[in-house]
């Protein structure tokens, strides 16, 4: 196949002519569904839209009613909304544009957005949302997620709601360690001596090793140092430049020389961070709002706060903020429909409903100063650090996936337990996002 | 008092050294399943605790209730029901068919395609995903019964396939064509002869392309998405969310999912040796 | 003696790919019927596995990355030239050997002794029954994640109990060290699979015609020499198929490893499945993944030659 030709369209090598000629002869055999899983209109006028999310809570139904309420006021569409597991959904998403048959809009992961973009998949979102009367209610950062924090790439998919990544903390112990709370890089490291004890199996600190534990990393670099010792001009990485190589030093260090991390730090990911949280194996952790519910039903509202990321020697404080975001697909049936709902999800009714069902927080300022997500103090304390919220560097650049699942997970042991140097391992990290 | 006999003491004696050796066995087979029941039936709030909790102080049933109460767990069990009754019907049918050529036929290329069946299983789901969710697509099959029961039967097609053709070559063919002779056909003698016989080899067989088909979750996932398809697998997998694992919720699931192939196991364990014992009577 | 009289009462065994037992009769109706009977099955091969199977060798001779839908173009070895010359190639390749290596004896021995076990009738045996079985029915995603939790290092349920029985002072990182990782991995995916042995052994034994036993005890053999020539003789097919197609699978079942440790601690579980994982989905990279899964089809195929031909030459 292809040996005279240099080049091959895509279309030709994924899909053979064998196949279409044998799908074209066996959807002539089979009887069923004319247009396979197709969301086309059978007979009636109205255009089915189809649409692919996923929720923390499977027994949620926000999504189907706010569906619901959308259909009701456009007589033309109806939306379908299809949910599957988180992990299912990119995967799914893969084979869906490659056999040219995309859903008409999805919710997508923001790792994902940079590779699903460069696929061509995604129908970009300026026009209409520069023709918003109300663009401006949404909160900067959000936006600029959507472009992927390059302010001149175009808007990738549309603003739905965020998380801000703060630190949880166990006042109890920290009371009975006579311990202020933890506001600086200092007082935080301090803490976090002060409360260890492997005899006792107890732990200053929660740290994430596993895959995307690379997010605590780059905000304790960029707390400490600020942005520009992470990511120099371009977007290139700099953490690992010998001048910069203090701050990796500095985390690697919580495991190293102040050894206030579990035994298992390299391989804790999300669900451990919690779990030892809950079972009080650790004492501090950063995670975001959606942690909020369980940690307080396990050890209660009076064992477990939240504070702003410590600032660092600079004075300045940086933390993760991680958008949610629905996407249209420029190989669906029609993107202005696609619009039309991704853009009801984003307005404010939807999004009230929608963060007040599924934990997440609005990323219109209008939608923020609601009481309800005032008077919750784990959403008080995502709010307040919005300004200084920011998506991770580098989700742009084509090696991040790599970064995040491969190569931080799989080294974090060797740099963990000290067979590895700082410089090696911000160099190897630094190398997928060159 | 009265000695037991030899004979007696001997077999309580076996019967010792049996359950000597079969408690670690039901034991390790045994002992992370039950720490999945518990986890189960004690309140999120009490599932990560230190020390640990063998026994629950709290027990409740709220996981379960919410499985079938919140969800639609009976609709997803009839679905896994129909995709593994339909993967276990069709692919006991095709490779029985191709067992027994392999088994009483010499033909030129039959070990070619005995090979060739091995081949199958040698490449990575990850790269037959994609391609798959096209061809399910383009024909049409795409989240329905049909999409999972074909591929289903043709991935344990090779197990299927190879595991027949040793048990049928095994048993003698003179049975065979001594019913031929008194007049049955080709296809009476399988159905009266062959197939009585094999009952073991048959019955493990489906009992394999039951229980793969029935926890099968990347394909369900691609490929019958559709509240009215979905599986079990596909279900439990909403429990691993993005951002945490719903222990209570995943563990229950896991225990509903697994008991049902047990008992179902346990009835035919019955009725198998019941027929073998007929087969031999005969 | 006894072999020789249990010799003439055991049926006629010739393995799968050894002679089989009947000519086909000259009539072109039977010269045709054994490719009848092959059809459902290939047809069914064909439309499901085939044409992705074909076009991933394809890929694999193609620069191919979904990233750049308009940068694909043949690149003949390229690819292949790639992994051989990647040392994480090699790394994987070992790796993938002793996850089956270890795997596979282990299982078929547990699988073998449960076999036996459940083969006798005694009393209770239908506890056993029921409970040899569970492992196979947990659904590999909740297997993985269940024994991730048993052998975390500070909630564990292994380490726990290790503590109270005083093996252990304190709890070992199991799936975080990589001389460790390796070995817990196997000990899941054991844990999981012996089932799977233990159930198509007992089928197997179950096949085996009691009065040979009879005959056998009639003629003074022990229990040693009856499972070495009646027992063993009659179920050798059936552990040939199972351990090979074990072996084919093994080497590419991805879940438990996936799940556990995502081929870490420092690529100590990355296994070849998983490098293919990772570069296709991960990485989009389907013509350098193609390459690699081609590569292991290519060894496993090697081993089943030399498997089959061992076969042949021991009957």
């Amino acid at each position: 196949m292809g040996a005279q030709r240099t080049s091959i369209s895509r279309r030709t090598l994924l899909r053979g002519a064998g196949l279409a000629a044998a799908g074209t002869a066996l959807s002539a055999c089979i009887p069923g569904p004319g247009t396979g899983g197709g969301g086309s209109s059978g007979g009636s006028q109205k255009l089915r839209l189809r649409y692919w999310a996923w929720v923390d809570d499977p027994t949620s139904r926000v999504l189907d009613d706010l569906a619901d309420r959308f259909n009701e006021n456009h007589p033309s569409i109806e939306v379908d909304v299809e949910l599957m597991p988180a992990s299912a959904v990119y995967e799914r998403l893969l084979a869906a544009i490659n056999a040219g048959d995309p859903p008409d809009a999805s919710a997508i992961h923001v790792n994902n957005v940079a590779d699903i973009a460069a696929m061509g998949a995604l129908h970009p979102l300026d026009q209409y949302f520069d023709a918003m009367p109300d663009k401006d209610d949404f909160v900067p950062t959000a936006v600029l997620g959507s472009r992927l924090g390059d302010e001149s790439a175009p808007l990738h998919t549309m603003p739905w709601y965020g998380l801000v990544s703060y630190l949880y903390y166990r006042p109890d112990w920290f009371r009975d360690a006579g311990l202020p709370e933890p506001r600086t890089t200092d007082d935080f490291v301090a803490a976090c001596r002060a409360i260890t004890d492997p005899a006792a199996g107890r732990y200053g600190y929660g740290l994430r090793g596993a895959t995307h534990g690379h997010i605590h990393y780059f905000m304790w670099l960029a707390s400490l140092a600020g942005l520009d010792a992470v990511r120099g001009p371009g977007g290139a990485p700099v953490f690992h430049q010998p001048e910069h190589i203090a701050g990796t030093d500095w985390f690697l260090d919580l495991a190293r020389t102040h050894r206030v991390v579990p035994p298992t730090a390299s391989g804790d990911g999300f669900e451990q961070l919690m779990n030892n949280m809950k079972a009080g194996v650790t004492g501090t952790a950063i995670h975001h709002i959606k942690s909020s519910e369980t940690l307080v039903s396990t050890l209660g509202a009076e064992n477990i706060r939240a504070v702003p990321m410590p600032v660092g020697p600079s004075g300045r404080r940086w933390t993760e903020f991680g958008p949610s975001m629905n996407a249209v697909y420029a190989g669906g049936q029609d993107p202005d429909a696609a619009w039309e709902w991704v853009s009801y999800l984003a307005s404010p009714e939807a999004m009230r409903i929608f963060c007040t069902e599924d934990g997440g927080l609005p990323v219109r300022q209008s939608v923020g100063s609601d009481p309800y997500f005032q008077e919750n103090p784990f959403a008080k304390v995502s709010i307040d650090s919005l300004p200084d919220a920011y998506l991770i560097p580098f989700t742009e650049r084509p090696g991040y996936a790599r970064l995040a699942e491969q190569t931080w997970p799989q080294l974090t042991q060797p740099a963990l337990s000290g067979e590895m140097s700082s410089a090696e391992f911000a160099g190897r990290l630094a190398e997928d996002v060159r | 008092m009265t000695t037991a006999s030899p004979v007696a003491a001997r077999g309580r004696r076996s019967v010792f050294v049996i359950w000597l050796l079969a408690l670690p066995v039901i034991l390790l087979s045994l002992g992370p399943f039950l720490w999945l029941l518990k986890t189960s039936l004690v309140p999120e709030s009490r599932i990560f605790v230190r020390p640990l909790e063998y026994l629950p102080s709290t027990v409740t049933l709220e996981n379960f209730v919410m499985l079938f109460e919140r969800m639609n767990f009976f609709g997803y069990f009839a679905n896994s029901f129909v995709v593994a009754l339909g993967s276990t019907a069709l692919g006991l049918v095709i490779s029985m068919s191709s067992s027994y050529a392999f088994a009483r036929f010499r033909f030129p290329g039959r070990r070619f395609f005995m090979t060739l069946f091995l081949v199958i299983p040698m490449f990575p789901t990850v790269l037959i995903l994609i391609p798959i969710y096209d061809i399910m697509r383009v024909t049409g099959l795409l989240n329905t019964y049909a999409s999972l029961i074909v591929a289903y039967s043709s991935f344990t097609i090779p197990f299927a396939v190879w595991m027949m053709t040793g048990y049928f070559a095994a048993l003698p063919v003179e049975m065979e064509e001594a019913a031929r002779v008194d007049g049955c056909s080709r296809l009476g003698a399988f159905v009266r002869v062959l197939l009585p016989t094999a009952v073991p080899g048959i019955s493990a067989t489906a009992l394999y392309i039951f229980i793969v088909s029935w926890n099968e979750y990347t394909f369900a996932a691609m490929l019958a998405q559709d509240e009215s398809v979905r599986t079990l697998p596909v279900a439990l997998q909403f429990f691993i969310t993005e951002f945490t694992v719903n222990w209570g919720l995943l563990a229950a699931g896991g225990v509903i999912v697994s008991l049902p192939v047990i008992l179902l196991f346990i009835v035919l364990q019955r009725q198998l040796i019941a027929g073998l014992t007929a087969g031999a009577v005969k | 003696m006894s072999a020789g009289a249990t010799a003439g009462v055991a049926p006629r065994r010739t393995g799968p790919p050894a002679a089989p037992v009947r000519r086909a009769r000259r009539r072109p109706r039977d010269l045709l019927l054994p490719y009848l009977l092959l059809l459902p099955a290939c047809g069914v091969v064909a439309l499901v596995v085939a044409f992705p199977i074909v076009q991933s060798i394809g890929y694999s001779l193609h620069h191919y990355n979904l990233r750049e839908p308009d940068n694909a173009y043949f690149s003949g070895l390229d690819n292949y030239v790639r992994a051989l010359t990647d040392e994480m190639f090699w790394r994987a390749l070992r790796a993938t050997a002793i996850w089956v290596g270890a795997v596979l004896p282990i299982q078929f021995a547990i699988g073998m002794a449960i076999a036996v076990l459940m083969n006798r009738a005694f009393p209770g045996r239908l506890v056993l029954r029921a409970s040899v079985l569970l492992p196979w029915v947990v659904p590999s995603a909740v297997v993985a994640l269940l024994w991730r939790w048993l052998l975390d290092g500070n909630l564990g349920v292994v380490n726990d109990l290790l503590i109270r029985v005083g093996l252990i002072d304190t709890g070992i990182p199991w799936l975080n060290d990589p001389s460790t990782a390796m070995a817990v991995v196997v000990l899941a995916m054991t844990w999981h699979g012996m089932p799977f042995f233990a159930l198509m052994l007992l089928a197997a034994l179950q096949a085996v015609p009691a009065e040979m036993y009879e005959a056998a005890h009639l003629d003074g053999a022990s229990g040693l020499q009856r499972f070495r020539y009646i027992t063993w003789p009659s179920i050798i097919d059936t552990i040939r198929t199972t351990t090979l197609l074990r072996i084919i699978w093994l080497a590419n079942s991805i879940e438990i490893i996936w799940i556990m440790t995502a081929g870490g601690p420092n690529f100590a579980t990355t296994t070849l499945p998983v490098v293919t994982f990772f570069e296709a989905v991960r990485g989009l990279d389907f013509g350098y993944a193609s390459a690699v899964s081609v590569l292991l089809a290519l060894i496993l195929l090697a081993v089943v030659h030399l498997y089959v031909r061992q076969m042949r030459k021991d009957d």
